[in-house]
């Protein structure tokens, strides 16, 4: 009975599944996965080809709702990625960094951006035989046994991946443009209230990881032939409102001490006096404020005249 | 040990495989100590409770069937019924009622409160006491034998693959499956992969993709206008459905592959065209341990019809509160309550009504009510406590509707939304299949199911509702 089981059952089953598995992670691998640019494990696939002459503008959500790539720099991309914090940047930093590229690179400065944090696992999974990848999602707390299965690792991720691959194609929630993803709505007043009295019934700050920091001070020095832009995206009245008074200037002046080095431009587009209605909450803009954003910022950059100026709302 | 996790994937089929290699005279042993480690994986200091229990019901059954007078046999029971309703009311009920007190003590501004205790609520307690206690009155009603064997009897109050969430399962039907042989079977098992892939597929690919809704509306309900509450109502009707017959089919399943036989628990309750079947389609072991052991010893319906209301509102009332302690259980179970009795009230009403439209008109007409009836009641369910029942209703009946396009997709996206439509509809196209699950093509049905939750399958280890009673 049970080798009648395992003959005519079992294993038939295990083959067919292993089969439809493989197929499922191809397919999701190169045709929605691969295709969707605004997604961490697209961003990630590209960083790791060269792109010459090409500025990466790299950083957390922020960065991946503010930057409008083309109209900053003749040739661009935005390599923002959803919660993730300066350990998973500074993966992103070392490749572009032995890219052998020259143009310049553009960090999203956030106050809260030197943390261990690693965003969400999809953003890996194309890559869990990636030695490299794999101890970063260790360091991450993100390691699971199946993710490096494949046909199985991709189990409980077709969300995250169709949610990006559907609103690139259909555009309905967020503007996309080359590796950008823009909130197009406006939250309704009361809702965005609620917002900003949540944000000053919880302080933030400046607690930076020590080691960190150090690693991005080192990436700096080892590109030191590049120019470095390190922008403060725009931030709502009441985050400032609630952050800790005196670590606000512990950060502004480490933001101080980037700014004298010869390679390093910092600049900070302040937001406290900007409406809520250029906010998709009180830590990122929305499409209205990323218009205004990326005017304000155009000419703070070294960048010619060819560079098309951000277009006009409403698009 | 969650029956959606890795562990437990790794559980079953070592469990089920040494079952059968361990020889029969042995076998309860192995699944005892199997069902201990199962339960251990939660906290393992709880297993005393259970051992408490098993131990206490041992001697108690043993003492009824052996004492002579009834005297004798009621004060045995009694042992029984103080000690597992103690550990119920203990570990589930005492903060509440603490609680209550409290604020009826502010209410009455007396300047004293209660310390509440700091205890956790065992996992499975609810069930495996009532499925004891069952036992010990069956004895004493002289219904069934004691069990005098002790791993045997042990092994009925904790075995694993229903240990946490029932079928609460009677003594009767399920002890002497324990003393019986069963040799690997193709076609069982091929019936219970069905069954367990079934489960998962309600649970995973179902249940945990409208919690998603469900979860982000109920939990924020003063930001919510009327559609996306009656969405998430109707939405929460199917999550719990998919999750509790969900994770009982796992569990018959993962029982039947080891010759085990556990009752059905759900009967397509949503198809029920009265509230009265409803109660006959829906968490069946309960209701029927309900009308055993409560109901019918009240009087049932043999009695005066006022006394019969107040026995089945009664009935359904405690029901209520066996789920949980929240008032807003206590008001899931006197609906129902209050239903059962307007259904009765209304049964010539009702009936006239249909042979004046037609059975299939009146058949289609009773089972939308029902299940409007039977959301109602979910929103007493699913709100975190009374105010939030209460605002739910309030926007509800007020129609305070807000046609935010963002707020009715509960802020989680068209995808998310139409995913949760997509799985309610696989759901209903799976009512067309077989009761029994038994096809000629059951290698595709599994292969079909498998690649399904494969695909489609929330990951994230849910927990499975019906573990928090």
């Amino acid at each position: 009975m049970v080798r009648r089981f395992l003959l005519r059952y079992a294993l038939p089953f295990c083959i067919l599944f292993a089969v439809a598995a493989l197929t499922w992670d191809w397919l999701l691998r190169e045709q929605v996965i691969f295709r969707t640019e605004t997604h961490g494990a697209a961003k990630l696939n590209r960083i790791m080809a060269k792109h010459p002459g090409e500025v990466a503008i790299l950083g957390s959500s922020r960065a991946l709702g503010s930057y409008i790539p083309d109209s900053l720099f003749p040739s661009a991309y935005n390599y923002g990625i959803n919660g993730i914090g300066y350990r998973v940047m500074d993966l992103f930093l070392e490749k572009e960094l032995q890219s052998g590229n020259t143009a310049p690179i553009l960090v999203n400065f956030d106050y809260q951006m030197f943390v261990g944090s690693g965003g969400d696992p999809t953003n890996y999974l194309p890559f869990t035989s990636d030695p490299q990848i794999w101890q970063l999602m260790g360091d991450l707390g993100l390691q699971a046994p199946f993710y490096r299965i494949p046909g199985l690792r991709f189990y409980g991720g077709l969300d995250g991946y169709m949610r990006e691959f559907l609103n690139q194609r259909m555009q309905l929630t967020k503007w996309v443009t080359r590796g950008a993803s823009i909130e197009k709505n406006v939250l309704p007043q009361d809702h965005f209230e609620k917002l900003v009295k949540q944000r000053l019934d919880e302080p933030s700050g400046w607690t930076p990881d020590s080691i960190l920091i150090g690693r991005f001070r080192q990436r700096i020095q080892q590109g030191k032939d590049r120019q470095w832009y390190i922008v403060v995206a725009p931030y709502h009245w009441s985050y400032y409102q609630s952050f800790h008074p005196g670590q606000l200037v512990t950060a502004k002046a480490f933001l101080h001490e980037l700014d004298q080095l010869p390679q390093v431009k910092v600049i900070e587009i302040n937001g406290a006096t900007w409406p809520d209605s250029l906010f998709a909450n009180t830590t990122h803009i929305n499409l209205a404020g990323a218009l205004r954003f990326n005017r304000e910022l155009r000419p703070l950059l070294s960048t010619d005249d060819s560079t098309p100026t951000p277009p006009a709302w409403p698009l | 040990m969650l029956f959606n996790s890795g562990h437990f994937l790794l559980y079953m089929p070592i469990v089920i495989g040494l079952y059968f290699l361990f020889p029969q005279r042995f076998r309860w042993a192995f699944l005892l100590a199997a069902s201990y480690y199962f339960y251990m994986c939660w906290r393992w200091e709880y297993t005393i409770l259970i051992v408490a229990s098993t131990l206490t019901d041992y001697a108690v059954a043993i003492k009824i069937e052996d004492a002579e007078g009834d005297v004798k046999k009621r004060r045995w029971i009694l042992v029984s019924l103080l000690l597992n309703l103690s550990l119920l009311f203990t570990f589930k009920y005492a903060n509440f009622a603490l609680d209550t007190a409290n604020h009826l003590m502010e209410l009455a501004h007396v300047g004293y409160s209660f310390k509440l205790l700091e205890i956790a609520l065992p996992v499975g307690i609810s069930f495996y006491t009532f499925q004891s206690l069952a036992y010990t009155i069956d004895v004493y009603r002289g219904e069934t034998k004691a069990e005098r064997h002790l791993g045997i009897f042990a092994l009925f109050v904790v075995f694993w693959p229903q240990l946490v969430a029932g079928p609460i399962e009677r003594s009767k039907h399920l002890l002497p499956q324990f003393r019986k042989h069963f040799r690997f079977d193709h076609e069982r098992t091929v019936y219970a992969i069905n069954k367990i892939a079934y489960g998962f597929f309600k649970k995973v690919v179902v249940a945990d993709r409208l919690a998603v809704y469900v979860n982000e509306v109920y939990g924020h309900v003063d930001d919510y206008s009327a559609l996306p509450l009656v969405l998430a109502s109707v939405f929460f009707a199917f999550q719990i459905y998919c999750d509790f017959s969900g994770y009982t089919d796992i569990a018959i399943g993962c029982a039947a592959i080891m010759g085990f036989s556990l009752m059905e628990n759900f009967d397509r309750p949503y198809l029920a065209s009265s509230i009265t079947s409803f109660w006959r389609r829906w968490h069946i072991s309960l209701s029927t341990w309900f009308k055993d052991y409560v109901y019918i010893p009240l009087g049932g319906n043999r009695t005066v019809k006022w006394r019969w209301y107040y026995n089945l509102f009664l009935t359904f009332l405690l029901s209520g509160i066996w789920h949980g302690a929240n008032w807003t259980f206590v008001a899931w179970g006197a609906w129902h309550g209050a239903l059962l009795v307007v259904e009765r009230i209304s049964e010539q009403a009702r009936q006239r009504f249909v042979s004046w439209v037609g059975q299939r008109v009146g058949h289609a007409l009773g089972v939308v009510a029902t299940f409007s009836l039977v959301v109602v009641g979910w929103v007493f369910f699913r709100a975190a406590n009374m105010q939030d029942a209460m605002v739910v209703f309030g926007k509800i009946f007020s129609l305070q509707i807000d046609w935010n396009l963002s707020m009715l997709m509960a802020q989680n996206g068209p995808y998310n939304f139409l995913m949760s439509v997509l799985a309610i509809g696989l759901l209903l196209l799976s009512y067309f299949l077989p009761k029994d699950l038994k096809f000629k093509r059951n290698f595709a049905f599994a292969i079909a199911l498998t690649i399904l939750i494969l695909i489609m399958g929330k990951g994230g280890n849910g927990e499975f509702i019906y573990f928090q009673f």
